[in-house]
């Protein structure tokens, strides 16, 4: 499908009286490509998502389409459509009804209309569901009926407003496959929002992340994951210690001062006037020094690893290592080495 | 597929277009004068013809494109102001009297408020939705023309003159006549005055119509019991019957002539007395009518707690005494008061009742009425008593507000309870017993009464020969010269009757429904006024609209008193409340995002509305269907001032029969309505399923706007 179009916000605000829900976003969506809109609850990604359908209207700023000046029009008037989390299928209308829906709508005729249903049903493997109402499918089904549903018009641009929140643990595994899938095969532009920093991880070929009505970082999953670029970042996405301390040089490379504590940190660009560190738990390593100036607080093995919370001098770290290794017992005197190239420093 | 849509102007030049035909064509005045606007303005009312221009000017905007909206605002804002300025006050353009508007002035005042709410729409008001903005701007008009300007007019009257000029002093000897406040019945053995009157009788109802009702309601939510549907049977009853339908039967059982008087005198020479006219009689009528949505309403809150609660209170060792005083109770509280508010503001509006009843005990809503149509005749003192009950209720409802918007605790969480309600206390269980078993019996003899008494030749003398003599006086049917002839005296009113509720039925449920939703889906600039005015007529007493609409509505340019038009008027903007908070009920439980999944599939709001809300508003809309109709069935406080010889009601019929001492044919025909009213609600609840209207929740709202 070449009817993809992209998406950019010019400096975008949205706010409700004094409550400002978006702050001057700016972002781009390339045609054929999977974005994911990431945050806590309230940072304001649902707020955008319904900006690009026009569900709500911007205070101030700019949305292009298509790169196509779209601001001013309404849902109904945007060539987009949406997922809704509670899929949002008409319960009096059957299956076939709900995905006839948008194209009876535009003023297709109803054999046309039916046609394309059938089509899209097949698309998304329920064909032969044609009869059925909404409540007589499972959560899977459902959400499938949104889906065709939502791309039955072809839109340019396809919203996903957390799709798999009201999916149980394994189906969504196996759903945000279909839809990542789906996207590729039809060359759709897609628009997802979720909180599940995983989610985003695995699906998309771009993260936005929001905090607090504004974009705190956005790039691709690696980046977000390897280079976080502020605390928020490094701590909502995937688990992080942070570190406060001075960097200082030495010949092996960068060393971190924290509370009188020398950590090697190895070659790290960029580092010399940041004064906090990230370190993934799982990239630290716990060496037994009976001088040692951490220890040990308390240890849970969780089959394939065995995570414990470390005191050191500044505060607590969180250390995952691999369950093969020998286990330590509370109470063990450590000292710690961060893996080469795992600081990542925060501005 | 492209979803892009220009604003074609078309509605707005249609607009222009049925009203210029009808400017042409149509009469514009009412009743007496046939000329057409056109003619009119050549006759010399030349005035006429700004409006008709402003439409036009409108609908040719409207062709040049959707970006002169504000020039389409101000040309129709003019037309309209000048129209209505006209039309009040004729004398300083022209010269002219007052001119009663008919079909053309209505469709051209149409015309211009749709363009001027497209117009609105389209300078950005209502985020641009041209469909919302006409609904809301059509019903706004609506409410302010025949609820909002009539009550008004009302206030205003009540400081005037007979002669209209402005007289303070006049007002205030009216207001404070010692006959309005005096309180000598709490201190003297004389009686009070009728403020006073109302004010006892209405908190002695909502007090004794509340305790029973909570009786009621402990007793079939956990007195485990087996006759709860015994309950809900009879708690259907006062919806159904005409509200001094009740007195009558009284007057049947207790009066000088009564059975149970002749009863009581013969055989225990008790001796007849006239105790039942007067605060006894309406007390006891108001609290039967009144206990059944009493018990709906608490029976409502007792559900909504959740049992796990209570089981809690009792894992944490409390007996269930106590854990009924610290937790059940404290969560009933906001029901009881809201049972208690509602009987108050139903007995100050209760008019039936006190007719038949009062005697020389007055109160406010049949003072009202004597003021109007009694041999006083003194429209201004009307007005005065009028405002004082406004007030009186307008209180209680604000009471209602401060007091229940605190301290409603929200129980349902929407998360599956399980558990086992507690059962009653025993002491609790025998009380409410020892109330309701000798309740249950008053109010199946009174309905037995009503059902025998049209068979009877005077139940109220304990004449008990059967006869058919009422039904032939008042349904009997002939073979006359052009067919079947309803030569029956009631025939007429009957008729009238089913024909004005039918009309007024669905259009209460369309002004109704679609103000909930505007109301409950859409934001815009005003919208707490708007709701606000759309609720109001469910705060007024029927008796002041009743007046209202004589002194609003008996002048030009809306002359409709003495017409079928006032009273199907009258019923939808009484009733109309009804429909907006079933509506909103049911909306609240309708996702709005199934609203916005039609509309990014690009369905404009009116398709959305048509396709997607309506169809899920199905039992909502029944039900208020049912109600509204019932409604203007049974409806007797403001019909009684609108209706006349040729429009005249059932109730009013009765009414008349009543004064005129024919009880047998009264109760004829109130079995016969009763019966009839029942037929219909059946038929309904078959032809949609049970299912459907029965639902909790959809069905309650409605009953608890009980004012008539």
């Amino acid at each position: 499908m070449s009817r993809a179009a992209s998406v950019t916000f010019e400096n975008v605000h949205k706010r409700y009286g004094a409550v400002t829900a978006v702050k001057d976003v700016s972002f781009s969506v390339d045609a054929g490509t999977l974005v994911t809109l990431l945050g806590p609850s309230g940072c304001g990604k649902t707020t955008t998502l319904r900006l690009v359908a026009g569900l709500e209207l911007a205070t101030e700023g700019r949305i292009l389409i298509g790169g196509e000046d779209v601001t001013p029009l309404g849902a109904a008037e945007r060539d987009v459509s949406m997922v809704f989390q509670s899929y949002a299928l008409f319960p009096h209308m059957s299956v076939l009804d709900n995905v006839m829906y948008g194209p009876l709508a535009s003023g297709v005729k109803k054999a046309k209309a039916g046609e394309m249903a059938r089509e899209k049903l097949g698309l998304v493997g329920l064909s032969g569901f044609e009869n059925r109402l909404p409540s007589e499918l499972s959560g899977g089904q459902q959400q499938r009926v949104a889906v065709a549903r939502a791309i039955v018009l072809e839109p340019r641009v396809l919203l996903f407003d957390e799709p798999l929140s009201n999916l149980d643990a394994k189906l969504r595994r196996k759903v945000r496959d279909d839809i990542r899938d789906l996207q590729q095969r039809l060359g759709l532009t897609v628009l997802y929002v979720t909180h599940d920093q995983e989610e985003a991880l695995a699906v998309s070929d771009k993260v936005i992340v929001m905090d607090n009505a504004v974009i705190a970082q956005e790039g691709a999953p690696h980046d977000l994951y390897e280079r976080p670029r502020s605390r928020f970042l490094a701590d909502f996405i995937g688990e992080a210690n942070l570190i406060e301390g001075k960097i200082e040089r030495d010949d092996s490379g960068a060393v971190l001062v924290a509370c009188g504590v020398r950590l090697a940190l190895g070659m790290v660009r960029a580092l010399d006037d940041t004064t906090a560190i990230a370190v993934r738990p799982d990239r630290i390593a716990l060496v037994p020094a009976a001088n040692g100036a951490c220890k040990i607080m308390r240890s849970a093995y969780v089959g394939h690893a065995r995570e414990y919370v470390v005191a050191a001098p500044w505060g607590e770290l969180l250390v995952v290592r691999p369950s093969r290794e020998a286990a330590l017992v509370p109470g063990t005197a450590v000292d710690l080495a961060i893996e080469a190239g795992a600081a990542m420093p925060l501005a | 597929m492209r979803r892009r849509t220009a604003d074609s102007g078309f509605f707005d030049v249609a607009a222009a277009g049925v009203a210029a035909v009808a400017f042409l064509l149509a009469p514009f005045a009412f009743v007496d004068d046939a000329r057409s606007g056109a003619s009119l303005v050549l006759a010399g009312r030349w005035p006429l013809f700004l409006p008709l221009a402003a439409t036009l000017a409108a609908g040719a905007f409207a062709l040049l494109g959707s970006r002169t909206g504000h020039a389409r605002l101000a040309v129709t804002g003019f037309g309209t102001l000048a129209l209505l300025a006209y039309g009040f006050f004729p004398g300083p353009f022209d010269g002219s009297r007052p001119l009663a508007f008919g079909i053309g002035a209505a469709l051209l005042l149409g015309a211009l408020l749709v363009q001027g709410a497209r117009a609105l729409a389209a300078a950005g008001a209502f985020k641009a939705d041209r469909w919302v903005a006409t609904t809301t701007v059509t019903i706004l008009v609506l409410v302010l023309l025949f609820v909002f300007f009539p009550v008004a007019k009302v206030l205003i009257s009540a400081f005037q003159d007979r002669d209209g000029a402005f007289d303070l002093a006049l007002a205030w000897s009216r207001f404070a006549a010692g006959d309005n406040w005096s309180v000598d019945c709490l201190l003297a053995d004389r009686g009070c005055g009728v403020v006073a009157n109302t004010v006892i009788l209405g908190v002695l109802t909502g007090g004794i119509s509340t305790l029973l009702g909570l009786a009621f309601a402990l007793l079939a939510q956990r007195g485990g019991l087996k006759g709860t549907k015994l309950f809900d049977a009879l708690s259907i009853l006062p919806i159904i019957t005409p509200p001094f339908v009740i007195a009558l039967a009284l007057v049947v059982l207790f009066g000088r002539t009564g059975v149970v008087t002749a009863f009581l005198d013969e055989w225990f020479d008790i001796p007849r007395s006239r105790w039942i006219y007067g605060l006894p009689g309406i007390l006891i009528a108001q609290v039967l009518s009144q206990t059944p949505l009493s018990y709906l309403i608490l029976r409502g809150a007792l559900q909504a707690i959740a049992p796990s609660l209570e089981e809690a209170a009792q894992t944490l060792r409390a007996s269930k005494w106590r854990t009924f005083r610290t937790v059940t109770w404290p969560l009933l509280r906001p029901g009881v008061a809201a049972a208690f508010l509602l009987g108050f503001v139903e007995s100050l509006a209760d008019f039936g009742n006190p007719l038949v009843l009062g005697g020389a005990f007055e109160v406010l809503s049949t003072k009202i009425f004597f003021a109007v149509v009694g041999a006083q005749h003194d429209p201004g003192r009307a007005a005065i008593l009028a405002l004082i009950l406004l007030a009186l209720t307008l209180s209680a409802f604000w009471l209602q507000m401060v007091w229940l918007g605190r301290s409603s605790y929200v129980t349902v969480t929407g998360k599956g309870d399980a558990g086992i309600p507690l059962p009653l206390p025993r002491g609790v269980r025998i009380a409410s017993l020892g109330v309701v078993v000798p309740w249950v019996v008053l109010t199946i003899v009174i309905y037995g009464i009503i059902l025998v008494g049209g068979f009877v030749t005077d139940i109220g003398r304990g004449a008990m020969t059967p006869t058919f003599e009422h039904f032939h006086t008042g349904f009997s049917i002939e073979w006359g010269p052009h067919g079947l002839w309803f030569s029956g005296s009631a025939w007429d009113s009957f008729f009238v009757t089913v024909a004005v509720s039918a009309i007024a039925a669905p259009l209460t449920t369309m002004v109704g429904i679609l103000t909930a939703y505007v109301l409950s889906r859409h934001n815009f600039v005003g919208k707490r006024t708007f709701e606000f005015l759309t609720m109001l007529s469910f705060a007024i007493p029927g008796t002041v609209i009743g007046v209202a609409y004589i002194v609003a509505f008996n002048v030009p340019p809306i002359e409709i008193t003495g017409t079928g038009l006032i009273l199907v008027i009258c019923f939808v903007f009484r009733n109309m409340p009804v429909g907006v908070r079933a509506g909103i009920a049911a909306l609240s439980q309708i996702d709005r995002s199934l609203d916005e999944a039609s509309t990014t599939l690009g369905a404009k709001t009116g398709r959305t509305v048509w396709r997607v809300t309506l169809p899920l508003l199905k039992p909502a809309i029944i039900a208020t269907l049912v109600f509204s109709f019932v409604h203007a069935m049974t409806a007797v406080s403001a019909i009684i001032f609108l209706v006349t010889a040729r429009y005249n009601m059932a109730t009013a019929y009765i009414v008349g029969r009543v004064e005129a001492g024919e009880y047998p044919l009264a109760i004829a025909y109130s079995s016969l309505l009763i019966i009839f009213m029942l037929v219909v609600v059946i038929a309904i609840q078959l032809a949609v399923g049970e299912r459907k209207l029965g639902r909790r929740g959809i069905m309650q709202p409605p009953v608890n706007l009980g004012a008539r």
